[in-house]
């Protein structure tokens, strides 16, 4: 996913919508995944933002401090959200 | 709908809003509202994502009972549903009650009282990880571990066992030794290797987001999950040759 989000980000695209409804297990590797590019996107005045987070995943992202720092899309916009599964 | 001694009406909010969940939930509304309850408490413990619908659809049960005299509270509200509510300036006009859910939806049973252990060796390849990560699963949802508890040690038996795997030097046929064992109200996750010396206690991190994507420094993040998610971790080197970290979490 990692290279999927730098692809994008080099490709000139400024958001980035991840899918989260499929996600099992949220791990280091897929938070590394996230931190390791996001800061590309929002200094090119753009963000990742991510959608349909479940509770149990909001609770881990919690524990790392990271809730209030991603940007996560509430229920109902992620209803109305075009979006591409990146996992 | 169910109804306690002391008149206490619990109805439940549909998740698929179509014409007949909708008449359903407010005739039953209507119906209840007729008795007289004490309290109506409406139950938000499906509502995993909340919708316009169902905030329409919650204020206008706030609305009938606040013309029939009825006090109404929501109950089982998940972070969702919360959010959207806080969001839209509603949260408050609502009387939240204190009726926790968890998330896997049964109840659960008493893990203490189940008497029995998981004790499996895995290879420590991510195909071995991966089957022991089922049967971990599996364990946890015989035991009847409530659902987030259950997610949260899942998490840490795979931050752990790909831990040993990418730095203790095993090769892909070595093996990892794990037990769970339930004990009162309390799980121990047991994990034997023979590689590396590391204490997983050893590495403290001060883990800050803004920090780590501003010097795009992403390191720690699975110690720093494996630490805040568990409530104890020891760690001991037997006869210099294996590594033994047990990590224990609360169950209630």
């Amino acid at each position: 996913m990692s290279s999927l989000l730098s692809q994008m980000l080099k490709g000139g695209i400024r958001y980035a919508i991840i899918d989260m409804k499929e996600l099992e297990l949220l791990s280091s590797a897929e938070v590394r995944s996230i931190l390791g590019v996001l800061g590309g996107f929002r200094d090119a005045g753009g963000d990742i933002v991510l959608c349909n987070v479940s509770d149990r995943i909001l609770h881990v992202l919690e524990i790392l401090d990271l809730r209030d720092f991603l940007t996560i899309m509430l229920p109902f916009e992620c209803e109305s959200a075009q979006h591409v599964p990146a996992w | 709908m169910r109804v306690d001694a002391e008149k206490h009406y619990r109805i439940l909010v549909p998740v698929d809003l179509d014409e007949g969940a909708i008449e359903g939930f407010c005739g039953e509304l209507e119906v209840v509202l007729e008795d007289k309850p004490n309290i109506v408490l409406i139950d938000c413990s499906r509502l995993e994502h909340a919708t316009s619908g169902h905030i329409n659809l919650l204020w206008e049960a706030q609305t009938k009972c606040d013309e029939a005299g009825v006090a109404m509270q929501l109950v089982s509200v998940r972070y969702g549903l919360e959010r959207v509510l806080k969001v839209l300036d509603l949260y408050d006009l609502f009387t939240m009650g204190y009726d926790h859910v968890e998330v896997g939806g049964q109840p659960p049973e008493d893990p203490s009282n189940s008497g029995v252990s998981l004790e499996i060796e895995f290879k420590s390849s991510m195909a071995g990880i991966n089957n022991a990560l089922r049967r971990f699963h599996d364990f946890l949802v015989r035991l009847g571990v409530p659902g987030t508890i259950a997610f949260d040690l899942e998490i840490v038996f795979y931050e752990v066992a790909t831990n040993i795997r990418r730095h203790s030097g095993l090769s892909e046929e070595d093996s990892i030794a794990f037990s769970a064992t339930p004990e009162k109200d309390e799980i121990s996750l047991r994990f034997a290797d023979s590689g590396e010396p590391f204490d997983p206690r050893s590495a403290s991190f001060d883990f800050d987001p803004r920090m780590a994507v501003r010097k795009k420094q992403i390191n720690g993040i699975g110690l720093t999950m494996i630490q805040r998610l568990v409530d104890d971790i020891t760690y001991r080197r037997v006869g210099d040759r294996l590594n033994v970290v047990t990590l224990t979490k609360k169950l209630r």
